[in-house]
């Protein structure tokens, strides 16, 4: 990366208009600029590398591919915060167990200056939400932490702390190294013939996403954003539907393969497992969505008003992705299955 | 105090800036359900009752402050909706009947959000386990509705015995590792689902002491119950039977008492003063001697405990006297029963306290004398009112009687035991007259007598001051713990409010209710003709027929560490 300075750099993300790949779809330079503002004498970075939405694989793809448009990203952030104790990337099990040694090595040849510490999170798909991975880092309870203070403020260690995912701080590297190009990365799975990693424009449409990377099929629906809190679309919606929504998961079913039931008896087995327990909507609402799967009693009244509950009430994102994915689906059912 | 102007249900109002928007309505009456907000503690935002709407957005009141020009709604069709089907998913998790369930505050939180009746869903927790805490406190899980007070109030004592594991809708309570419960039973008083209960044990004994005594006919066998009442029951037990906070039914439990079958009845403010005057002659000893400063006060045995458990090495600078619970018992056993003839053993000691921890103190084996229980039972004011209850007796309905003689009537410092800052006024009282030869003329103490952490002073007598501290709370004990050499004498109650908020007491308890308990204490006191223990004629009387030697005064009155 070539010389550049902290108002540089900044400036730039917000040229790219940089919005934050983990899901929320928040600017990332207006983030960056208030924390860039405040001048605090310490803080630290955190790097989102949980990747636990069902359908996204797109950080270990970076991690395996790009390794060091990652690290460029690091170095261009701690440019602009100098002030930075420790950048933790915090990686899912997996993730660390195959890629910890690389990214040891490839930082003390490469970039020897950079404090970075590679985090092994201790698993779960709650474990990717911001305050919980504060949480874990800290060695608490992983749950979701209560706002304010925000973890802008008061974060790690009760210090401001910068959080962002993999891709966007890989992505940052592109914008510094004037390589960016208003794309993103696409993770597609499902019933379709190529599974992977796409790299295409952030303006691009369900219907031209599977176009370009040869995955049309026919009977189709997708889930966008990912398997816990990605909202469905019919497939006469593809041609003007953008494919960039949340962790840029697209999964493709296709309709005659899988039933209403069957799907929420997977989404509920998995959500049941996942969120920690302390609000009543996620604790006690998912377990009776499941329960109602499992034993034949669905009642879509009750389902409704649970969703309702979920997508509205929810201490954490978990909940609300949840009850938003829920919802859609109930909503587009009859255009999913036309019979 | 800033102002500003905020729209709550299309009327502006005019609230202070910055405070919490749940506590805001509620003062205005305008309701608002929650669960797991209680104001003893913060908002821990997880039942997602107390839902409003505000911008046009819904969010949580317990975690929302008032800001210029918001706009608040509360009991959209929306809102109301979401809050039912919150508090419906709550209670399906209600393991019990509905009979049970009536009783318990989740019911009324639940229903004032819509839902009063147990769900038609299938309760989820049906084999979820029970524990313990000794033979004090039972936890049943199957009634547990993961509201996390249990944790917050342990957490708030500074106890952390209780915590949470697993997660999702597996999660649950459970004791933690290495922590002690000191049996404050403040988890108790905040539990709203009834998952939290005393152990029965001893209210079954008592029970059926008394049965046996209506149906035994042969007098030589029947128990004698002798009942004695601590001071901060009086001021709460009236609030089982609907009466207003803070109503004094001194009398009127004890005519309970006796409809219930007891024999005697017995004031243990009575004790509190033996224990005040004893009190003042060690401290005043030690302050003389410069051993074991600061001297802590003893009569509350959820300290004693954490004392204990937390911090052993500390435990010689607790006094030697005993609380009054144990004195009355001995007093009862050895000075009462000699008097009337009666065998020790036939007499059953039951306490009717505020305390679940003084069940502790009555079983402590150290304490017994020659091998025998000083106190058998101990009751607390929620089991009394529920014994009394169940016996159809109404105490708002009853005239009262005065107290048993031959102990006596207590004096104001012996009744303002019950409440923080109590003790050590009682002992000052005193200690000042043993150190001066005169009464002081200042009584109170004001600027001890506080709800709020902590408080210390300094006490002038003409040649020494007296620096005290009074703790009102297990959770401020560590404020002190490092700066020990700064006092000469400590009172510690567990319980915030000391005993007026003890884990016995009826619920619900907040701030609000434990000032209106403490000031009915305080109000005994500032009306009484006798407000120094050691002017007190039942306990002049005591020194001079019974307390004859330091051997008998020691039996009685101390304990050996």
């Amino acid at each position: 990366m070539k010389q550049q300075s902290p108002e540089a750099l900044l400036q730039k993300i917000a040229d790219a208009k940089l919005i934050g790949r983990g899901g929320s779809g928040y600017s990332t330079a207006i983030k960056w600029k208030e924390m860039y503002d405040k001048h605090h004498p310490l803080l630290y970075v955190a790097v989102n590398g949980s990747e636990g939405e069902p359908g996204t694989r797109k950080d270990g793809y970076i991690l395996k591919e790009h390794l060091t448009q990652l690290l460029e990203g690091l170095l261009a952030t701690y440019t602009i915060f100098p002030q930075t104790k420790t950048i933790y990337l915090y990686l899912r099990k997996d993730y660390f167990e195959t890629y910890e040694k690389i990214i040891t090595a490839e930082l003390k040849k490469s970039y020897p200056t950079l404090p970075v510490v590679v985090f092994k999170e201790p698993g779960g798909y709650l474990c990717g939400e911001n305050t919980v991975l504060i949480n874990a880092i800290e060695g608490r309870r992983l749950e979701p932490r209560r706002k304010p203070p925000y973890i802008s403020e008061m974060g790690l260690f009760g210090q401001p702390t910068l959080v962002n995912n993999v891709e966007t701080f890989y992505q940052v590297g592109q914008i510094a190294n004037d390589m960016y190009d208003d794309t993103r990365l696409y993770s597609l799975t499902g019933d379709i013939p190529h599974t992977g990693v796409f790299i295409a424009s952030t303006t691009i449409t369900v219907a031209e996403l599977l176009k370009q990377t040869d995955n049309e099929i026919p009977n189709s629906f997708v889930q966008l954003g990912g398997g816990a809190s990605g909202t469905y679309v019919s497939e006469d919606e593809f041609a003007k539907t953008p494919a960039n929504r949340g962790t840029g998961a697209v999964i493709v079913y296709d309709n005659t393969k899988h039933t209403l039931m069957e799907l929420l008896h997977d989404k509920f087995s998995f959500l049941i497992n996942e969120n920690c327990g302390k609000c009543t909507p996620c604790r006690e609402g998912l377990f009776r969505l499941h329960e109602m799967v499992k034993t034949n009693t669905w009642d879509e009244t009750r389902a409704t008003d649970i969703a309702a509950v979920l997508s509205k009430t929810s201490f954490c994102g978990l909940g609300l992705g949840a009850g938003a994915a829920l919802t859609s689906l109930l909503e587009k059912k009859s255009r999913i299955w036309k019979q | 105090m800033e102002t500003i102007t905020i729209t709550i249900n299309g009327s502006p109002y005019t609230v202070e800036k910055g405070k919490q928007l749940l506590g805001v309505l509620r003062d205005m009456d305008i309701h608002v359900p929650a669960l797991c907000y209680h104001p003893d503690f913060g908002p821990e935002e997880n039942c997602r009752l107390c839902l409003v709407e505000v911008n046009g957005k819904i969010t949580t009141s317990c975690n929302a402050v008032t800001t210029e020009g918001m706009v608040v709604q509360t009991n959209t069709e929306e809102i109301l909706k979401l809050r039912k089907t919150n508090a419906e998913l709550l209670i399906a998790n209600y393991e019990g009947t509905n009979e049970n369930f009536a009783k318990t505050l989740l019911k009324e939180i639940s229903c004032s959000a819509g839902v009063c009746e147990t769900s038609t869903m299938k309760p989820r927790k049906t084999t979820r386990r029970k524990f313990h805490f000794g033979d004090i406190l039972d936890y049943d899980l199957k009634k547990c509705v993961d509201c996390r007070n249990c944790i917050k109030a342990c957490q708030a004592q500074g106890v952390c015995a209780v915590t949470i594991k697993n997660y999702g809708f597996k999660e649950e309570i459970t004791k933690r590792d290495n922590r002690f419960c000191v049996f404050c039973g403040q988890c108790l008083a905040h539990c709203p689902s009834g998952a939290i209960s005393t152990n029965p044990t001893m209210y079954n004994n008592v029970v059926e002491l008394l049965s046996r005594k209506e149906s035994d006919s042969s007098a030589g066998k029947k128990p004698v119950m002798v009942a004695q009442i601590a001071p901060a029951v009086r001021a709460a037990i009236g609030e089982a039977f609907g009466l207003p906070y803070g109503t004094v039914a001194t009398e009127q439990l004890t005519e309970a008492l006796k409809k219930l079958g007891f024999d005697y009845v017995f004031d243990t403010a009575v004790a509190a003063d033996l224990t005040t005057v004893e009190e003042a002659k060690e401290l005043v000893h030690r302050i003389q001697t410069k051993e074991k400063l600061p001297m802590f006060t003893s009569c509350c045995p959820g300290w004693v405990r954490y004392l204990g458990v937390y911090f052993p090495k500390l435990l010689p600078h607790l006094t030697t006297v005993h609380s009054p619970q144990m004195i009355m018992g001995g007093l009862i056993k050895w000075h009462f029963a000699a008097k009337k003839g009666i065998p020790k053993e036939q007499i059953h000691v039951v306490s009717i306290m505020p305390c679940l921890a003084k069940k502790w103190e009555a079983n402590r084996p150290e304490f017994t004398i020659d091998g025998i229980k000083r106190v058998d039972s101990v009751l607390t004011t929620v089991e009394i009112a529920k014994l009394i209850k169940e016996k159809n007796i109404d105490i708002a309905k009853l005239k009262g009687v005065p107290m048993d003689d031959p102990l006596g009537s207590p004096t104001g410092a012996g009744v303002i035991f019950g409440a923080s800052g109590g003790v050590m006024v009682a002992a000052l009282r005193s200690a000042f007259f043993l150190l001066t030869g005169s009464n002081p003329e200042i009584l109170e103490f004001k600027e001890i007598k506080a709800l709020d952490g902590y408080k210390t002073m300094t006490v002038q007598a003409p040649n020494l001051s007296l620096r005290v501290a009074a703790i009102d709370g297990l959770g401020n004990v560590g404020k002190i713990i490092t700066k020990l050499k700064d006092f000469d004498y400590i009172e510690v109650m567990a319980c915030r409010g000391g005993c007026i908020g003890g884990g016995g007491q009826p619920v619900p308890v907040n701030d609000d209710i434990r000032k209106k308990r403490a000031a009915s204490l305080f109000s005994i006191d500032q009306t009484a003709t006798i407000r120094f223990a050691h002017d007190n004629k039942s306990v002049k009387a005591l020194y001079e027929d019974f307390l004859t030697t330091d051997e008998i005064i020691h039996k009685i009155c101390h304990y050996k560490i």
